[in-house]
């Protein structure tokens, strides 16, 4: 292929980098106990969690940001960076007419479009804004059924027991760098309580994004699935186009108590930077469930955006009979860089887990799958199966694979295996000489590369998912 | 600063002052060495290359190079000194190594009776001393140069039949007299700068040897370095092995490192290898330390055009081993094969390191590594496979196999690609399990003993590694070590 249809494919611009033009309430650049007070007390929060917060930031203090992982970026100044953004508004509303026009415009534009008789069948959404959570739908049907869906703020001031109880029981406020800092700052995000034996009537959904400068978005995720109860999550992220680097460091924790099941989806496009690697999001993020008896929790992962991506969902294989899966396609193209990968921690007895990886380089991009299977000495007849596939289009990106194995039991049975290819010629020939044009032909392969994972996203993330991927491939391949 | 760290320093110290009378750039290694090893302090299991493995005994040991070991041995043993010692530090006496053979009793040098649970050393040398005997055990036919507690033994080695263009020189000797030469290639492959451990082997390095091949020199007979640890002193031993291979040379190289006797040792060898356009290198690393050693152990490869290296690591003994195995391609079209097969009981831990660096195109490389753990051992395995941005076409292809046998063995591994490059073929595989429930069915449903079958299944297991060695001496070296290590496999054992 040319490197000029390349070259043309790879300028294709980021179609959700526009900035919306809100009035927007905003901390000024800094970051103190004082300014974590000041966010407590503006989202109405009870003593324990503005506690909770200044545990967590004077642990932070202690802590050195981590540099172990395959990516470099330059060194981000925590002082320079606003904690606190949201939309001016009325205070938090009932229906979605009182939510300010122009953002309701934004979601519309992104194609998430709020008002509920116009939205995608059967997904309910929260719509998180920079730092705060604009609009919940479907909130009453939800209710019905017993499902709490609303923004993490509201689940603070509604929910606080639940909150109380789970809050920090999968990543302790103590956890990483960046949880920690999470834990200190975080500003919204969504919860999810899904009661003994229900199955959520509909897909949860989530959308974030970022529009102010200068902000980080710290959000938090909190999906508790009690025994039996089955839920399936879906995020997605976007922000506008801009020179400079935002950071974002968000928390998800899941708990599936005995026999529940969860599935996380996530297709993430945050704004990866030019061509010349300037701007773009540094997206570090701490993923983690904790599987009881008998339950799964299943992490879908598309990631094609970010200048750097961070992130390893992990399992916590607590109880017996538990599962856990994990399935990412990872694309970098440019000069982006992903470390991403997972963690299965097999506890129990009998438990299995299934990581399925494709990473995708192209352009000057850098992947990296960094995964742990650890068996402990408890997890009787645990089995794993790991399988880490990449793919390179173009010979100045890179692709890199450190899996770790530990195993203390000896009735385990663990496999990896990983695999590097690009797409052949002979591959590319066979579609060409059947009338298929070299772009689509790329695209069906690379497609085909990544089924095994696209086949586990709900339908409608599926769809945008191959959408996304051939936006950001088209004519990568030379 | 640990008091492990701060007691090699002082050692490496004590040891460059007694030896004023060394040349400059040998001084020059030694200083370099230690100011490494200062810099970088011993490794702990922060450094991400030491995750799985504890350097502990290092600390409790307080191992002592060759001349203040013997001395110190010998206070502590009295009279059992086997050896006329050398003098703390190498004393102008010209009396330096000198080594009186034991009386070489048959008897003794019978192998001992395998202990239950532990690894058992080859032979039990202390008191009747029966040194030669168990040269004449591990001893392969042909060239060897032979140490004993980290000193050249000259009366066990022997230099005769050595092929022409082929020199086999102790290091020591070398030192002396090509100095010109080894200023030139001494630490080029294995750098101080990268290890602690090699920093500590340049700031000790007395010993050792020189094997230099001529361009074209086609060696037949495996040319054998035989290290034996007696264990009745702390020793630490710092061998510095450097391979010269010619153009189009080929040969074989064969590093034995045992145990004689029980008691904390600790072996710290280095070995660099140079390979011209189109060398070859067979080389074999048999490991049968002591279960009360510590084995550290660096191989260090540079590759040239259209060369073949292989390495076969096998390691049975130590009460902590690492081995480590980096090798380089500096020129197009050179194929490496790291092979290894670790086998561990009791506490034994076993640590193996590789890396491959495809810093160049079309070069192809085949790794197997198999590790088998009994009772409360544990084995790592970290690979590496990096492949440079230019190196197209590279094909490598990695693979590490864990058995455990027992509930309490415990397997760790880190296969790691690094790709930089698109026209390449990489991949690698890691998988630990246990013995495969339907083979044992079958072989029981045959009316083969349960006991008698995963001896068989184990035996067969591990047996992949060994037929990757050419029949010959070196295999049965192999074999009869690895039969020492599984019991019941040896009855079984087929003779090519």
């Amino acid at each position: 292929m040319s490197t000029d249809t390349l070259q043309e494919l790879t300028r294709r611009p980021y179609e959700a980098g526009f900035v919306t033009e809100v009035e927007s309430d905003t901390f000024p650049p800094g970051l103190s106990e004082d300014v974590i007070r000041q966010l407590s007390e503006k989202k109405g929060e009870p003593a324990f969690m503005l506690e909770w917060r200044l545990k967590a930031f004077r642990h932070w203090l202690t802590m050195k940001e981590p540099n172990w992982q395959a990516v470099k970026y330059n060194a981000i100044d925590y002082q320079a960076i606003r904690y606190y953004s949201a939309p001016k508004q009325k205070p938090k509303k009932g229906s979605l007419d009182e939510v300010d026009p122009e953002i309701l415009r934004t979601y519309e534009k992104l194609g998430i479009p709020l008002h509920e008789q116009k939205l995608m069948q059967n997904v309910a959404v929260d719509a998180v804004f920079d730092s705060v959570s604009v609009a919940t739908t479907f909130k009453d049907k939800l209710r019905k059924a017993g499902v709490i869906f609303c923004s993490f703020s509201e689940a603070v001031r509604e929910h606080p027991e639940l909150v109380k109880k789970y809050l920090g029981s999968v990543v302790p406020y103590s956890d990483n760098f960046f949880a920690v800092l999470n834990s200190a700052v975080f500003s919204d995000g969504s919860f999810v309580y899904v009661p003994k034996g229900v199955r959520c009537p509909m897909e949860l959904s989530t959308y974030f994004r970022i529009n102010a400068a200068e902000t980080g978005q710290f959000e938090r995720t909190l999906i508790v699935a009690d025994e039996g109860a089955t839920v399936s999550y879906l995020e997605g992220c976007t922000a506008p186009q801009r020179d400079t680097n935002q950071l974002h460091a968000a928390v998800v924790e899941l708990v599936a108590l005995d026999g529940a099941n969860i599935k996380y989806s996530t297709v993430q496009n945050w704004y990866p930077g030019d061509a010349e690697g300037r701007g773009g999001i540094y997206n570090f993020v701490t993923k983690r469930g904790i599987a009881h008896r008998g339950s799964k929790i299943s992490w879908t992962q598309v990631e094609t955006g970010s200048a750097i991506t961070w992130k390893y969902p992990s399992v916590i294989l607590k109880g017996d009979d538990s599962v856990g899966e994990f399935y990412s396609v990872a694309l970098t193209n440019n000069l982006q860089q992903a470390d991403t990968g997972t963690k299965m921690v097999h506890i129990g007895k009998n438990t299995r887990s299934t990581i399925v990886s494709k990473g995708i380089s192209a352009g000057r991009g850098q992947n990296t799958y960094r995964g742990l299977v650890k068996v402990l000495k408890s997890a009787e007849n645990a089995r794993n199966y790991t399988q880490c596939d990449s793919l390179l289009l173009g010979d100045k990106c890179g692709a890199h694979t450190v899996p770790y194995i530990e195993v203390k039991n000896a009735s385990a049975q663990v496999e990896h295996e990983a695999s590097t290819s690009k797409i052949g010629e002979d591959q590319l020939f066979y579609c060409r000489q059947r009338g298929i044009s070299q772009e689509d032909a790329v695209s069906m392969i690379v497609n085909g590369f990544c089924r095994q994972v696209f086949k586990e996203l709900p339908m409608e993330f599926a769809v945008e998912a191959q959408k996304l991927l051939g936006v950001s491939l088209e004519g990568s391949v030379g | 600063m640990t008091p492990a760290l701060a007691h090699y320093l002082d050692v490496a110290s004590r040891f460059h002052a007694a030896d004023a009378s060394a040349p400059a750039w040998l001084r020059r290694v030694r200083s370099e060495g230690l100011a490494h090893l200062e810099r970088q302090g011993l490794p702990t299991n922060r450094d991400e290359a030491w995750k799985y493995t504890r350097l502990a005994p290092l600390a409790e040991g307080m191992f002592l190079p060759p001349g203040e070991a013997r001395a110190a041995g010998r206070s502590a043993a009295g009279a059992e000194g086997t050896f006329i010692p050398a003098g703390a530090g190498r004393s102008a006496t010209g009396a330096e190594g000198t080594f009186i053979p034991a009386e070489a009793g048959r008897g003794a040098g019978r192998l001992a009776t395998p202990a239950e649970g532990t690894f058992i050393p080859v032979g039990d040398a202390r008191g009747t001393g029966a040194l030669s005997a168990v040269v004449e055990r591990l001893g392969l036919p042909g060239p060897r140069l032979v140490f004993v507690d980290g000193r050249l033994a000259p009366e066990l080695s022997s230099v005769a039949g050595l092929p022409r263009g082929l020199t086999l020189k102790p290091l020591r000797d070398a030192l002396r007299e090509d100095g010109d030469l080894l200023e030139s290639v001494l630490g080029q492959r294995a750098l101080a700068g990268d290890s602690a451990l090699t920093a500590l082997n340049a700031a000790l390095l007395e010993d050792g040897a020189l094997l230099r091949l001529a361009p074209g020199t086609v060696s037949e007979v495996p040319v054998q370095l035989l290290f034996l640890t007696r264990g009745d002193s702390p020793v630490l031993a710092s061998p510095r092995i450097l391979v010269l291979a010619g153009e189009s040379s080929e040969a074989t190289l064969v590093e034995t490192y045992a145990g004689v006797g029980a008691g904390a040792t600790f072996t710290n060898a280095v070995t660099e290898v140079t390979l011209e356009d189109n060398a070859s290198l067979h080389h074999y690393k048999l490991q049968a330390e002591s279960d009360t050693a510590v084995h550290v152990s660096g191989l260090h490869v540079r590759q040239g055009r259209d060369s073949r290296f292989a390495s076969h690591a096998f390691s049975f003994g130590g009460a902590l081993s690492r081995n480590e195995v980096h090798s380089a391609f500096a020129g197009e079209g050179g194929d490496a094969t790291l092979n290894g097969l670790y086998v561990g009981r009791g506490t034994q831990h076993l640590d193996n390191r590789t890396a491959l660096d495809h810093a160049v195109p079309r070069c192809t490389s085949r790794e197997l590594y198999k590790g088998v753990l009994d009772d409360q051992s544990r084995g790592t395995f970290h690979g590496l496979i990096r492949v440079r941005q230019d190196a197209q076409r590279t094909d490598s292809r990695q693979q590490n196999r864990n058995l455990l046998l027992s509930e309490s063995a415990q397997a760790d591994a880190r296969p790691q690609l690094e790709i930089l490059a698109d026209d390449v073929k990489c991949a690698h595989g890691a998988a630990v399990g246990r013995l495969d429930a339907v083979a044992l069915f079958y072989l029981r449903s045959r009316g083969i003993p349960r006991a008698e079958a995963e001896r068989l299944l184990t035996y067969a297991f591990a047996r992949e590694v060994v037929d990757a060695v050419p029949a010959g001496p070196v295999r049965d070296s192999v074999e009869g070590l690895l039969a020492l290590k599984l019991p019941g496999a040896a009855r079984r054992e087929v003779r090519a």
